[in-house]
């Protein structure tokens, strides 16, 4: 026969796992530090293309001039400009990045503790069912 | 008051019926708008125009994530441009590679947005954007709106400088590429309608999580007055291309829109009825979850019994509707104190209670089942801490333990006798 309880809690987690709680799920493989630390790798990486690209296209915006004044550049005054921008911006997104995935990862744990909490109960309620089971067919035994 | 109300349900009632066909003809909708005004802006393809194209593409929007929609509109941007100018193609996807890039990967659910604002700012409503970020979601649209914001400006110019040529020699593009990157490094409007937008966004989010009554809609207000402030202080300081009689008009539609599409949200959030599927041991489960809806209760002004004695009648007449228990099917109806006089009359005649009466009732109800629910959820944490540390031999003998036993196998013995009457 269905066990109403079950079903209920079951359809709680099923709607968890397929809505918001996949992405909470998918945290959950990982500690707070990796989790973090990973995002922070794609984002220095992001910011570095991202970066890159604007380079380019500066570069071809000011072509004429670079091609017109190619050996009298201070190429070291350019350089260190350049790398000061980029450590900038790789510093502020990297802040970013660490306040903004830390908070979502602690979200997610909130989230994933009431999940816990039902499984627990259906564990219980697995564990009393396998108990029934077991006591039922012991009565019928000693009644047949 | 009760014309809305009844609106409402009845919103309800139909999203909960046709919400399988209503959720895609919106996404639809909204796709289509989007391909068509990319069209009539940038329509340089003319495969890209014929309606076979754009109604087959929507139609895959309406039943994909919305960042395919996303994705799409840029690829429809893109392709259009490249039509003229293949060069200034590249240069318009390298600048929404970019745009990934520094912003939109942080939000990338959000991805919407990007299209929103441009298709909104044809209709001298972008403003709706901020503010209803502001009121539905949180501080970190900021970096898709302003994306939003790049976008629409970026197309702007590059309309204007686009002259159709597929030439890829330097001699050809470079005064045409520095042409298109001087007018996008001169838009101030870029920079002052983000940082307008940001601060919008932020005052919205602010008021909304203020707990006070109706901080939703204060919410608009106050990101409707900032917008407003935010475009004219830019204006004076430094001279925007905005035109502050259409900004302000804009304004106030996205304010009334804003409030219509609060009126919705609250209609319809989490009413959704939601399907899934999922199995144990013995059955397959197919499982249609439809949310209980409770018709009203949270905009009820709460009535003290002790004052009720004391209200005027001018005081009596701001309620213009009262609250009456269903009988039949349990719930709580409304009806009118002015309108439907002798409805109301009869079923107080039957109960014999003032109108407040069920209201309260309802109340006590709800506030023991509540705290049944806490000392169940008490009582099975502790259960639970127990089976963690390691007790788990003793939990058999728990009280609640029997209990629940007793609860869920109570009921077949009940309605089947118990096996030993027989």
């Amino acid at each position: 026969m269905i066990n109403i309880r079950k079903t209920r809690l079951m359809t709680k987690l099923a709607l968890y796992e397929t809505g918001e709680g996949r992405e909470d799920i998918r945290l959950s493989k990982y500690y707070k530090t990796d989790y973090v630390r990973l995002h922070i790798l794609k984002t220095i990486l992001a910011v570095t293309v991202g970066y890159l690209l604007i380079l380019l296209m500066v570069a071809l915006y000011k072509s004429e001039y670079l091609i017109a004044q190619a050996v009298n550049l201070d190429y070291k005054a350019i350089g260190v400009t350049v790398l000061v921008i980029y450590v900038v911006l790789v510093t502020v997104y990297v802040v970013g990045a660490i306040i903004g995935y830390s908070i979502q990862y602690d979200l997610s744990r909130g989230k994933l503790t009431r999940y816990f909490r039902i499984l627990k109960i259906m564990k219980k309620i697995y564990r009393e069912e396998e108990g029934s089971g077991t006591a039922a067919g012991k009565e019928e035994e000693s009644n047949g | 008051m009760v014309k809305i109300l009844e609106l409402r349900s009845l919103l309800r009632t139909y999203y909960q019926k046709f919400q399988m066909a209503v959720d895609p003809l919106i996404k639809f909708v909204a796709a289509l708008v989007t391909f068509l005004l990319i069209n009539k802006a940038i329509g340089y393809n003319e495969k890209l125009e014929k309606t076979v194209v754009v109604l087959l593409v929507s139609l895959l929007c309406a039943f994909t994530p919305s960042s395919i929609l996303v994705f799409l509109a840029m690829a429809f941007v893109i392709l259009h441009i490249a039509s003229a100018s293949p060069f200034m193609a590249m240069f318009v996807a390298l600048i929404f590679v970019v745009l990934y890039c520094f912003f939109l990967r942080f939000a990338p659910q959000y991805g919407y947005v990007v299209v929103a604002i441009p298709i909104l700012s044809t209709l001298h409503m972008p403003y709706l954007v901020p503010i209803l970020m502001g009121l539905v979601a949180n501080p970190i649209t900021m970096l898709p709106s302003a994306c939003g914001v790049v976008v629409y400006y970026m197309l702007q110019i590059v309309k204007e400088h686009t002259v159709v040529s597929d030439s890829f020699a330097l001699d050809d593009i470079l005064p045409f590429y520095t042409e298109v990157f001087e007018a996008l490094l001169a838009c101030k409007d870029i920079l002052i309608v983000s940082g307008v937008f940001a601060v919008v966004i932020i005052a919205v989010y602010i008021v909304r999580r203020q707990k006070m009554e109706y901080a939703a809609e204060l919410a608009i207000l106050a990101g409707a007055v900032v917008n407003v402030f935010g475009f004219l202080i830019c204006d004076l300081r430094f001279g925007s291309a905005v035109t502050l009689g259409s900004m302000i008009l804009g304004t106030l539609l996205s304010a009334v829109a804003a409030f219509v599409a609060l009126f919705f949200k609250r209609v319809l959030d989490y009413t959704a009825v939601e399907n899934v599927q999922f199995e144990d041991d013995d059955y397959y489960y197919y499982v249609k979850a439809v949310p209980k809806i409770e018709i009203g209760i949270a905009q009820r002004k709460v009535e003290h019994i002790n004052e009720k004695d004391e209200r005027t009648e001018e005081e009596e007449d701001e309620d213009d509707y009262e609250e009456v228990l269903d009988e039949e099917t349990g719930e709580v109806i409304f009806r009118p104190r002015s309108g439907n006089r002798a409805g109301g009359q009869v079923r107080r005649q039957k109960g014999g209670k003032s109108s407040g009466y069920f209201y309260r009732k309802m109340q006590e109800e709800k506030q023991k089942i509540r705290e049944e629910e806490q000392q169940r959820a008490r009582a099975e944490m502790r259960a639970a801490k127990r089976y963690e540390s390691g007790e788990e031999q003793y939990l058999g003998e728990d009280d609640l333990l029997r209990s629940e036993q007793k609860r869920f196998y109570q009921a077949p013995h009940e309605e089947g006798g118990e096996p030993g009457d027989e």
